[in-house]
């Protein structure tokens, strides 16, 4: 990869993507000795033997990973089991708090000095694979962790995120295969499905310029807006599974080359409420389109976008948003996704605003967030 | 040029006074003698009167101090012979030459006047020494009319000189078919007959080495003793170099020669002369210390300030004649320490200044050092199985370092006490422990334990730590390469790309059907060199990394630094993932460190035979000792041995003032780490013509200030005394033949000449750069050879890549950018260290 000083558009991913139905089977072909798997319990639950008949290699050990977004004493245990089995393969199967988990422990089994709080300086993490090499397979479309360069650690204390952001983390091959994302629960459906159409509609505003990602932006719109109503309908048609996962997987390149902006730097402070990350993104997701859209420019991108989709301007655009929202059963506000039910306070609303300020999002937007802004915002989805 | 035709009265007047008893106004008559004949060189010798006027002398000048008069090294004379003339080309009669052991002979030209000169100043001499009276001279060393003058070399000058006072001459050696004196045992005694028998005093003549190792030697151990006539003296020239290395004193000497010849001590008369002053000897006197006669004077200079040093200390001899009349040897400094005993006191009736030599100041020799690593040198096979069984020597190796203690005195700069440390009884035993013990490192990934040796690297940089002294002597560069990040990607580079080889089989051709994997090779042996101790630890990191035990074999000038580097591995603990405690105690477990004198064959030969990889450090000597060591055909061997390197600057990196500014800086500090006795280090940067902003000679001027501001961002080590003495030496070559630019003090050196024809400059080291003008720096290429190891690059382009691949051809290995020649990386030396210290192993296929 070009060590870049100038930020120069360019597309970068994984390094082999594979899709389609049965394409959990090339993991046959992988040319590893020794392979870890790491999958959540309902993975495991309902797919441990297609996972194990679809690997050939001559050491398969299996880490059943406890799910939650990934703090570090999680990341530790996981590369501790890792590091038993001295692996030339990971496999991650599951969410994006999977892939994430599986990334950091990666890190920590190639780099056991890693220090988190140095590696989260952005680019900081480099030399991987000198040990071990990383498949993704996502079981939900939305995440766009199999072509991310990002990984999230969790505070469980402060519930605040940190990411480690490296190109290195971008796995070496991502299979998307729908017959793995069956069984998963309607409510992840939604979210990550919404959290996919915010990646995309935001990043398309982003300060970074990038048209060879705006035009897998405008696919992917249309795709998940004509998608993700059906998958969610229709769980067990693997073709519209798969179409929205390629969809999700547009829009997870889009954010990696874009960076989303408001929406996402409010959504990464909400965690800590309880909030569920795709879901906070899809509230938000409206709100902000129209707050950055006091923006001349911004409002004539979405214009654009509208365009792209066959509406005539950017209303067009926001009203298939709020329709797919009626269609999928979004909640009318974040309020009563709120697993802890509580009023944003003056206090805690600082803090929010502070964190969203601080979020390598906000640096993506368009506009700069001042509290006012986030105020609005917050007040709108709330 | 102005010659003289009449003698100078005052050189007559020196040399016809007693000259170990002079008159009382020899000191004024030598002042003014000493003036004229300064005089005489300044306007007769351009390139004397150069070397004068940078010193802002001119030809009037008048000393009053012979302390001011300025010298020449004896180096001077070995470079720069045909510059150094005070008379015209006609009348030099012979060129005389010094016999030139190691390194260029010198040379001085000699005219009748000075030729004359020589034979009135050693008859004068050898008088006082052997009385007036004409006595038989038996010469041990071949007769010149039988074997050719040729054979001889400059011995027969030496002798010949000698002969003026002969009334008689037998020469009593022949040369065998190798050229070697052998004593004639007949020719001696029939020699010894026709002198001793008619009860006359002789005089036995030979030089030191050759006479006494043909000569008293062979006939002692024959059981020989002669009765030489009271008043017959031995006299023996040519220096101890030859027998110091036997280990033979002047003590033994005398008294083998007194019981061979049943003399006293007192009538052995050893002669210190050197051929730049040719004529001028100095004799032991009755006090056993060497006399300076009457037309001569002794200076000691400080060998680093260069400033003449108080009666009673050590220092370089410097000598002063007016003798020299073809050639401005007026004034010489010699590579010799010596010290002054007394000065004219005129006890035992000798009123003159009494000396005594201390030693040589060696020359600077490629120095086998620790930052490179070299090609494999197979010891010939015949080495191999010739070295057979060793003579057993009592093994004397000592115990510096191990698991359980640093025997090495805190203060890493502390003397360490040889004797008070345990000796190692059997070293094979030691090997095959540290093997065992080597098995704990299995446990670890190799990425754990770059996770230690990184922890342990950022230990040595704490702000208290008492190697801090070490920050710019190397450590923050050592310290750096052994941090996690650097570690890993020499690691992957070294072992296929992919360093979890050692954790593991993994796959070989892109299939799960053929894998191969690295496993450690044993025990590693390193032999370290004592001017690069720090450096040592570049390749235990690696050896660590490959899970290899290590059995350390410092130099006798060895330093505690790497004891100290591996004692911050004694209780490091880490906590590596899922609570795993990571411990450095594992990794000291198969470390020791040891030391063992040379003369030790039987622990050199444990060390060697236990070895499955040697790794050998230093120069050309002690690397070849190394590898005749006895050891099994599958050891490995890394060597790290004597390489030099340049740099070359293409006229395209000089277009603009910031370049020059750019490119000074970065060569000042290419020259400057390690004080440039890294191999990696430059000792000559040619400099094309042509450049915009900057030609070769202004860059060499800017180089020098540069190099002034690196003298203080990397300050230099402290320079020893036989550098010291190079360093001025070159200095002064330089004045006669370029330009120099210089430290008020020896920190640092730049010479400029036009010679680029000449290739490379012979090394100095102690940060001496020699910028040479090129006119197409493609030819510089040329001047790589299979010894130098590092060129560095300010070049552009197919131009750079052009020179690199042809300088590849000729045999270097290394083209880095200018600034960072001396970073160690990967590969160096055309190898991957790291790939030596593995074996590879495949499991499936092959297909």
């Amino acid at each position: 990869m070009l060590q870049l000083r100038i930020p120069l558009p360019r597309f970068i991913g994984s390094g082999e993507v594979l899709h389609g139905r049965g394409s959990l089977s090339s993991l046959r072909m992988l040319d590893g000795v020794r392979v870890v798997v790491i999958a959540s319990r309902s993975v495991l639950k309902y797919h441990r033997v297609l996972i194990e008949k679809s690997i050939n290699n001559l050491k398969l050990s299996i880490i059943e990973y406890s799910g939650g977004e990934p703090t570090l004493d999680e990341v530790f245990r996981l590369a501790g089991q890792i590091r038993q089995e001295r692996p030339d393969w990971i496999i991650a199967i599951g969410g994006g708090s999977v892939m994430d988990a599986a990334k950091l422990a990666w890190v920590l089994y190639e780099q056991p000095e890693a220090d988190f709080e140095i590696l989260s300086r952005p680019f900081a993490l480099r030399g991987l694979r000198g040990c071990c090499r990383f498949v993704a397979v996502p079981t939900t479309a939305g995440t766009g962790s199999e072509v991310s360069s990002a990984a999230l650690l969790s505070d469980p204390v402060s519930g605040s995120k940190k990411a480690i952001v490296s190109h290195e983390l971008l796995p070496d091959i991502a299979i998307l295969d729908p017959v793995i994302t069956i069984n998963v629960p309607k409510f992840t459906l939604v979210a990550a499905g919404i959290d996919a159409l915010a990646h995309s509609v935001e990043s398309y505003v982003s300060r970074f310029n990038n048209p060879f990602a705006d035009i897998q932006i405008e696919k992917s719109v249309a795709m998940i807006l004509q998608c993700l109503p059906k998958t969610i309908s229709d769980p067990e048609d693997h073709e519209i599974r798969l179409e929205m996962m390629l969809a999700a997987m547009m829009a997870g390149w889009a954010q990696n080359l874009k960076v989303p902006g408001l929406g996402h730097a409010l959504a990464h402070q909400l965690g800590r409420f309880g909030i569920n990350h795709g879901m906070a993104c899809g509230g938000l997701l409206v709100p902000s389109v129209y707050s950055n859209m006091a923006d001349k420019e911004v409002k004539m991108r979405y214009k654009i976008l509208a365009e792209k989709i066959g509406e005539s301007d950017e209303e067009g655009l926001i009203n298939r948003i709020n329709e797919l929202k009626v269609k999928i059963g979004f909640p009318e506000n974040l309020r009563s996704i709120s697993e802890k039910k509580f009023e944003l306070d003056d206090e805690l609303r600082q803090i929010v605003y502070k964190g969203a300020q601080s979020d390598i999002c906000a640096s993506a937007n368009p506009v700069v967030l001042t509290d006012d802004i986030l105020g609005e915002v917050l007040n709108e989805a709330w | 040029m102005v010659t003289m035709t009449q003698e100078s009265e005052l050189f007559t007047q020196l040399v016809t006074q007693n000259p170990f008893n002079p008159d009382d106004d020899r000191g004024q008559t030598f002042l003014a003698a000493v003036n004229e004949s300064y005089r005489h060189h300044f306007k007769s010798c351009k390139a004397y009167q150069r070397f004068c006027m940078r010193r802002g002398l001119d030809e009037a000048h008048k000393f009053n101090c012979l302390e001011d008069v300025p010298f020449l090294p004896v180096q001077a004379f070995k470079e720069n012979a045909d510059l150094l003339s005070s008379v015209p080309v006609s009348e030099i009669k012979i060129s005389l030459s010094s016999s030139a052991t190691s390194g260029k002979p010198s040379t001085v030209v000699i005219d009748k006047k000075t030729s004359k000169r020589q034979i009135k100043a050693l008859a004068a001499v050898l008088s006082a020494v052997l009385g007036r009276q004409r006595r038989p001279f038996i010469v041990f060393d071949a007769d010149p009319h039988k074997v050719g003058a040729g054979s001889l070399g400059a011995r027969n000058a030496a002798v010949r000189g000698f002969l003026n006072l002969a009334r008689e001459v037998r020469y009593v050696m022949d040369l065998d078919a190798n050229g070697k004196p052998v004593l004639n045992e007949g020719l001696f005694e029939q020699a010894l007959r026709e002198f001793v028998g008619k009860g006359e005093p002789i005089c036995v003549l030979g030089f030191t080495y050759v006479l006494y190792s043909y000569g008293i030697k062979p006939l002692l151990d024959m059981g020989k003793q002669f009765q030489l006539a009271e008043g017959s003296k031995v006299i023996h020239i040519g220096g101890w170099k030859k027998l110091k290395d036997q280990k033979i004193s002047k003590g033994v000497f005398n008294a083998e020669l007194s019981e061979l010849f049943r003399i006293e001590p007192t009538a052995i008369v050893d002669f210190y002369g050197f051929t730049e002053q040719m004529g001028v000897t100095y004799p032991d006197g009755p006090n056993g210390r060497k006399c300076v006669p009457a037309f001569s004077e002794l200076i000691v200079r400080d060998p680093v300030t260069l400033k003449p040093v108080p009666d009673g200390q050590e220092g370089l001899l410097e000598f002063i004649t007016p003798l020299p009349y073809s050639y401005p040897g007026l004034a010489i400094l010699t590579d010799d320490l010596g010290v002054i005993r007394s000065r004219g006191d005129g006890e035992n009736g000798w009123r003159c200044t009494e000396f005594e030599i201390l030693g040589r100041a060696g020359k600077a020799e490629p120095r086998g050092c620790g930052d490179i690593m070299g090609d494999k040198i197979d010891a010939p096979l015949s080495a191999v199985q010739q070295s057979g069984p060793k003579e057993f020597t009592e093994p004397e190796a000592r115990l510096l370092f191990d698991h359980d203690k640093n025997r090495c005195p805190e203060n890493i700069f502390d003397p360490v006490s040889i004797g008070e440390l345990p000796l190692v009884e059997n070293l094979a035993k030691l090997a095959d422990e540290l093997k065992q013990s080597r098995n704990v490192l299995d446990y670890y990934t190799i990425d754990e334990l770059i996770c230690l040796i990184d922890r342990a690297a950022q230990l040595w940089m704490l702000p208290d730590s008492h190697l801090a002294p070490l920050r710019t002597q190397g450590l923050q560069f050592l310290s750096g390469w052994c941090r996690a990040q650097s570690l890993r990607s020499t690691a992957d580079q070294s072992l296929r790309g992919m360093r979890g080889f050692l954790d593991g089989p993994r796959s070989l051709d892109g299939t799960n059907k053929r894998m191969m994997f690295a496993r450690p090779r044993g025990l590693v042996s390193h032999w370290l060199a004592g001017n690069v101790p720090l450096l040592g630890m570049l390749a235990l990191a690696q050896s660590i990394l490959t899970r290899n035990a290590n059995l350390i074999k410092v130099a006798s000038s060895f330093s505690s630094v790497l004891p100290a580097l591996l004692e911050t591995f004694r209780d490091l603990e880490m906590i590596g993932p899922k609570g795993r405690i990571l411990r450095g105690n594992d990794i000291l477990k198969s470390i020791a460190i040891v030391y063992y004198p040379r003369r030790d064959q039987t622990s050199a030969a444990a060390m060697s035979e236990n070895a499955d990889v040697r790794i050998a450090w230093g120069g050309r000597d002690a690397i070849e000792s190394t590898i005749n060591l006895p050891r099994c055909y599958s050891t490995e061997d890394i060597i790290f041995g004597p390489k030099l390197s340049y740099m070359v600057i293409g006229r395209e990196m000089l277009e603009t003032e910031r370049m020059v500014r750019r490119y000074c800086r970065r060569a000042a500090t290419d020259a400057s780490v390690f004080d440039q006795y890294a191999c990696a280090s430059p000792h000559t940067i040619f400099v094309e013509s042509g450049g915009a902003a900057s030609g070769p000679r202004e860059f060499a001027e800017r180089l020098a200030s540069e190099m002034d501001k690196a003298s203080i961002r990397i300050p230099k080590g402290l320079v020893d005394l036989d550098t010291a003495a190079q360093i001025e030496s070159i200095r002064l070559r330089y004045e006669f033949t370029g330009e120099v630019w210089k430290a008020a003090n020896s920190d640092w050196t730049v010479l400029y000449d036009e010679n680029s024809e000449q290739g490379l400059a012979d090394p100095c080291y102690s940060r001496v750069i020699t910028v040479r003008a090129i006119d197409d720096i493609m030819h510089a290429a040329e001047f790589a050879h299979s010894e130098i190891q590092t060129v560095g690059l300010a070049l552009s382009g197919q131009r750079k890549v052009s020179f690199s691949q042809r300088a590849a051809q000729m045999g270097a290995e290394r083209f880095p950018d200018v600034g960072r020649m001396t970073f160690f990386d990967t590969p160096w030396d055309g190898i991957f260290p790291m790939d030596r210290l593995v074996k590879w192993a495949t499991i499936g296929g092959p297909f």
